[in-house]
């Protein structure tokens, strides 16, 4: 059963996202702000992280992922950028995501094969 | 000038000169001692000069018959007045042809070199008038052979001391008949007091150093110019002839001889004329030099201090060594308190590496020149942006320093970011609705079993139209870049192949997801610059690699190549993917085009990608071309040339 962590304010993104897991049975968590999903990261420490650049709170989705970077234990952790603002893909590539789609130019489809393919695969200890 | 209008002027040139040369000439030959005709004073030859250089060669005549007339009123015979005329005529053509071509004309006493050339002259073209004359008086019976090197002497230092007096008098007074002396006036006062005083006292005997004159004589040299100083020698010239003929003064003191009197009294004229026109001549070539340096540093200064863009210079540590006076409009901070700063100190943090590097390299180059815009703060504090052009000038004798030429440009980027700003909120605003449309439609279509299958279809095509509207707001998107890349993008040198090394690290995950091998060829670890705007070309390659990763089935490969060809960095995208129809490839850079065999591919898609790229390169001055062999599955290449504007 693969973990992953949300971190995405808009309500309405949230429900989808928890209906579209529920189908694929993927164990879902939710956060809405950055700080709240960097807890959330470490307690879990899920399979991949979806993150939306535009976030309420202080932090935004860049500062998450350049926040990641000072956690050694969660460098492994795949992060995936969902978001509809398209101009800042390089920059959020360059600092460690590992893929960035555009939510309104992406089929649930898309991004469901996405997740399942950037997910990182568990050991069995 | 008419023909007409310019022999009425040579005649009455000619009339005017052949009288004066007469009269001249009649009053000279008074003074001839040893023979009547062999006058050792002989201003004349400078008439003659004078008569040359300012009329030019047409007026031989007037000297020719000048002398003629008054060597036969001196009761010469006729043969040898023809004979002494001509001699005289000739020495006038070569002084002034000499003076012409040598000493620059009726400028030969304005420059040393100058004067020291018609000196020459002067020396050189009364042994002609001498030669001819004495043998011509010799011949004639009128002078004894055995004296020949007296009379010659005689005659010849009388004309040289002529020219070398008269001449300068003439042609400075021709050429500047004003008097500027009204503010000078008491100092004018004290000389001629003075000189009169020096006059008296030597002439009457009480001092008979002729050498005082000198004193006096360069007190006018240094201060009055050529003209006067010309004019101060003639007057003691005048002077000196009318007391030594008349038994006064220190030169018929001396000599018991009248011609040798006279002799002595030419020699004395002719020197301190030589010297003391050199000094006139050298003062005011320095006095014009100090004024052209005072006038174009003035003027140097002024275009540098008005402009409104600000110039600094500093050292390669950024030391600040001198800042315009603009400095104060831009940044805050007056000259004197810039100066001496270190520059590192005011730029922004964020900015501090990409200027210490773009520093660095325009200091390893001498003129080596970069354009960068970067944040300083201002004396408030505050950070403005500027536009910076740097120049390594360290090696330039008059600069010696790192030249930054800036503007602020604080205006042009927050109107920039504003732009961007708004077009990001607007399409993530516009997007957030539209994709949470689309997630639920298809969540609906998807789960709900019992839908009804014509509320299935209105529901479909609801879900139609808002992909509609999501491409719609893919469109605006890009529409919008173009234009904003069109008006405000400000191109830099940028070494491109940088920007391409990045841009295939950032597509290779995509690549891999695809199965598409990515490969590079560029060539050298540096390309020459070219002038693009960075974030644009970024996006260009990112549209034409992304495409050619997007439409080539998985196993293929994408090869991405830089070189420089000839004058030009040439980058090429080829890829083995679906290629381009033949019959619809002329349509590949036009607006909204998408080729069949990619629609069916990929639905999505605004077909402005390649429209924009195509506006960016040409506005850079590039060409971008593609090819795609007839042959299906045979791939597509992409060709983007842009012309070089520096080398490395």
């Amino acid at each position: 059963m693969r973990t992953i962590v949300i971190i995405e304010d808009d309500t309405n993104a949230q429900e989808v996202y928890q209906q579209i897991f529920a189908q694929n049975g993927i164990r879902a968590f939710f956060a809405s702000t950055g700080q709240l999903g960097i807890q959330l990261v470490q307690s879990e420490m899920p399979d991949l992280i979806v993150l939306d650049l535009v976030l309420a709170g202080a932090m935004n989705g860049m500062d998450v992922l350049k926040a990641l970077k000072h956690y050694p234990a969660l460098q492994a952790i795949p992060v995936l950028v969902v978001t509809n603002l398209q101009s800042e893909k390089n920059k959020a590539i360059e600092q460690g995501a590992v893929d960035v789609l555009v939510k309104a130019s992406t089929s649930i489809d898309e991004l469901v094969g996405h997740i399942k393919k950037h997910a990182r695969t568990r050991k069995v200890n | 000038m008419p023909e007409q209008e310019k022999s009425t002027k040579l005649f009455i040139q000619s009339t005017l000169t052949f009288l004066v040369y007469f009269l001249v000439a009649k009053l000279s030959l008074g003074f001839a001692v040893i023979n009547s005709l062999t006058s050792p004073v002989w201003p004349p030859t400078g008439i003659a000069f004078a008569a040359f250089v300012l009329f030019g060669p047409r007026i031989w005549p007037a000297i020719y018959f000048g002398s003629v007339l008054a060597n036969i009123t001196s009761g010469s015979p006729v043969l040898a007045a023809i004979i002494i005329g001509a001699g005289n005529t000739l020495e006038g053509a070569a002084g002034g042809y000499l003076m012409n071509r040598f000493a620059g004309g009726i400028h030969a006493f304005d420059r040393a070199k100058t004067v020291f050339y018609t000196i020459i002259a002067a020396i050189f073209a009364p042994m002609i008038s001498a030669t001819v004359g004495v043998t011509a008086i010799s011949l004639t019976g009128l002078s004894p052979w055995a004296a020949y090197l007296h009379t010659w002497s005689t005659w010849w230092l009388g004309n040289v001391t002529g020219a070398i007096v008269i001449t300068p008098l003439i042609i400075l007074w021709f050429d500047h008949t004003r008097v500027h002396l009204r503010e000078r006036w008491p100092e004018l006062l004290v000389v001629v007091a003075l000189f009169a005083f020096v006059v008296y006292v030597v002439f009457s005997g009480l001092l008979p150093f002729p050498y005082l004159l000198m004193a006096a004589l360069l007190w006018v040299a240094f201060r009055f110019g050529p003209r006067d100083t010309a004019t101060a020698v003639f007057l003691i010239g005048i002077i000196g002839v009318w007391a030594t003929s008349r038994g006064y003064g220190p030169f018929y003191l001396r000599y018991t001889g009248k011609n040798e009197a006279f002799l002595f009294l030419q020699l004395f004229l002719a020197i301190v004329s030589i010297a003391k026109l050199t000094v006139a001549a050298l003062v005011g070539e320095i006095t014009t030099a100090q004024n052209t340096i005072e006038q174009r540093e003035k003027r140097f200064r002024s275009l540098i201090e008005k402009s409104r863009d600000a110039v600094l210079l500093m050292d390669p540590m950024a030391n600040i060594l001198y800042a315009s006076s603009s400095t104060k409009q831009i940044l805050g901070y007056s000259p004197a308190e810039f100066e001496g700063m270190s520059g590192l100190s005011v730029i922004h943090p964020d900015d501090l590496d990409r200027t210490v590097l773009a520093l660095s390299d325009v200091s390893a180059e001498d003129r080596k020149s970069k354009h960068i815009e970067l944040r300083i703060r201002m004396k408030n504090g505050k950070f403005a942006w500027i536009g910076a052009t740097l120049t390594n000038l360290l090696r330039d004798p008059n600069v010696g320093a790192i030249v930054l030429n800036y503007r602020d440009v604080t205006e042009r980027k927050n109107l920039e970011t504003a732009k961007d700003d708004f077009m990001m909120i607007s399409a993530h605003q516009l997007r957030s609705p539209l994709s949470a449309m689309r997630w639920n439609m298809e969540l609906l279509l998807m789960t709900a079993k019992d839908i009804p299958a014509k509320v299935k279809t209105k529901l479909r095509l609801i879900y139609d139209y808002n992909q509609k509207m999501i491409d719609l707001v893919n469109e605006l998107l890009d529409i919008s870049r173009i234009i904003q890349g069109k008006i405000s993008s400000e191109p830099e040198l940028t070494d491109i192949s940088a920007l391409i090394r990045k841009e295939i690290e950032i597509e290779t995950p995509f690549a891999r997801e695809q199965k598409v091998t990515l490969k590079s060829n560029i060539r050298g670890y540096s390309m020459p610059d070219v002038s693009v705007d960075p974030k644009r070309f970024l996006w260009v390659i990112q549209n034409l690699l992304s495409n050619a990763i997007k439409y080539t089935p998985s196993g293929g490969t994408v090869t991405v190549s830089v070189a420089v060809v000839g004058r030009e960095v040439c980058v090429t995208i080829t890829d083995t993917g679906i290629g381009i129809p033949v019959e619809e490839q002329q349509f590949v850079f036009t607006k909204f085009f998408r080729a069949s065999n990619a629609v069916a591919v990929h639905a999505e898609g605004t077909g402005l990608g390649l429209y924009a790229a195509k506006e960016y390169i040409e506005h850079w001055g590039g060409t971008i071309t593609m090819e795609s062999p007839a042959a299906r599955g045979k791939g597509t290449k992409f060709t983007i040339s842009i012309p070089i504007k520096k080398r490395r």
